[in-house]
């Protein structure tokens, strides 16, 4: 056998190797998606719907509403520790607030309970699901009331920068 | 409990990966040898080439927060060139540019530049005036720059929205399968599917995750001597 077909025989190999990876490495990544994010948003209904339900303004002294998130952007070397986050509830509703990645991945799960009406707020540190700190980069914090109730249905996104790892 | 299942799943498909591994290249070495080089003709010196594509994302949360849209076409634009080595196999590189937005909240936007080393191989002989099958395959490296609009804020009161952006890089495989038609000795047009995988920004550090995806796309090559 000739160099330039030994080469070209290694070369189809290389080739048809990393072909075989490269969608064995897909099937994986697409299997474990799932269970490798707990709180993954899966309601892809949900994120076609946001703009039509964005709703800010609703009857009532406490529409169901989230805040600016604060400090934003959030900075570990100035000393921030934490993201404060307030919201407003105009009845007792289901609450879930997530923090999502840009592509709208589930990164952690702030709160998910029943709540009264009234105003709410609280400290969120940002560490991810497994309890890591969130790296530098941009993330939505979303809330979520009353996810299964048509007529109320708030969703709302707030876009949240990290500026720094340290 | 769920640990262990994932633990379990990932080592039978570690397993199926090399175990498809060692069967693909045993056949394809013995195929492989049966491709002659095409000898008599002058090799070109460079081979130029330019795509317009569909993309397809991989991850449903991309696929549906996101559209394609460059300049308002849904179209993801690449280019690049080819070294020949032998009448069949050359050296290519290959760089892909897609702008996507954000259909879930406004002014969002994610443009992503993938740049491809690799090689593309013609997986059957020349014949005159017919369609000739080839195959690439490469390493990506991407840079996903996200942009977006913040209230920027330090208490919660009066926020002043302004446009921030960060960059995500990512490393990847692609494999990509076509078929070509010439017009001449120069010219030919070209119908690809090209599939990329992403791995080295996960989303649970943080990162964008696996941003690949299909393409489908028809393109014009140009060979120069």
């Amino acid at each position: 056998m000739v160099k330039s077909e030994r080469i070209t025989t290694l070369v189809k190999n290389i080739y048809f190797s990393l072909s075989v990876f490269s969608i064995s490495m897909f099937v994986i990544s697409c299997s474990n998606s799932e269970t490798a994010n707990p709180g993954a948003y899966k309601s892809a209904t949900a994120y076609y719907s946001i703009r039509k339900n964005f709703r800010i303004e609703s009857s009532g002294s406490f529409p169901d509403s989230l805040a600016p998130v604060f400090p934003n952007p959030f900075n570990r070397q100035t000393g921030d520790t934490v993201i404060n986050v307030f919201f407003s509830l105009k009845d007792t509703a289901e609450v879930k607030i997530i923090i999502q990645n840009p592509i709208g991945d589930s990164i952690a799960v702030y709160r998910d309970s029943l709540l009264p009406p009234g105003t709410g707020s609280g400290a969120w540190q940002p560490l991810n699901a497994a309890g890591e700190r969130l790296k530098a980069g941009l993330y939505f914090i979303t809330i979520r009331i009353a996810p299964n109730d048509a007529a109320r249905n708030y969703i709302n996104s707030r876009l949240l920068q990290i500026e720094s790892n340290e | 409990m769920i640990a262990h299942e994932i633990h379990k799943r990932k080592n039978t498909y570690m397993k199926l990966l090399i175990l498809s591994i060692l069967i693909t290249s045993l056949i394809f070495s013995s195929l492989s040898a049966q491709v002659l080089a095409d000898s008599g003709k002058q090799l070109p010196d460079i081979i130029f080439f330019v795509e317009g594509a569909g993309f397809i994302p991989f991850r449903e949360s991309y696929r549906i927060n996101y559209h394609t849209s460059l300049a308002g076409i849904p179209l993801e634009f690449a280019g690049g060139i080819c070294f020949p080595v032998n009448m069949s196999l050359s050296a290519m590189f290959e760089f892909r540019y897609k702008r996507r937005t954000a259909v879930y909240i406004p002014d969002l936007r994610i443009k992503t530049l993938e740049i491809e080393l690799g090689a593309r191989d013609y997986l059957e002989k020349e014949h005159e005036n017919d369609l000739r099958l080839y195959g690439n395959a490469g390493l990506l490296l991407a840079r996903a720059a996200t942009t977006g609009t913040i209230e920027v804020t330090g208490d919660g009161n009066n926020p002043k929205t302004t446009e921030v952006s960060k960059d995500y890089f990512n490393i990847g495989l692609a494999v990509g399968l076509g078929v070509e038609y010439p017009f001449s000795n120069v010219s030919a047009m070209y119908f690809g599917i090209h599939l990329g995988v992403y791995f080295s920004d996960p989303i649970a550090s943080g990162g964008l995750g696996n941003i690949g995806g299909l393409s489908i796309g028809l393109g014009y090559r140009l060979s120069v001597w």
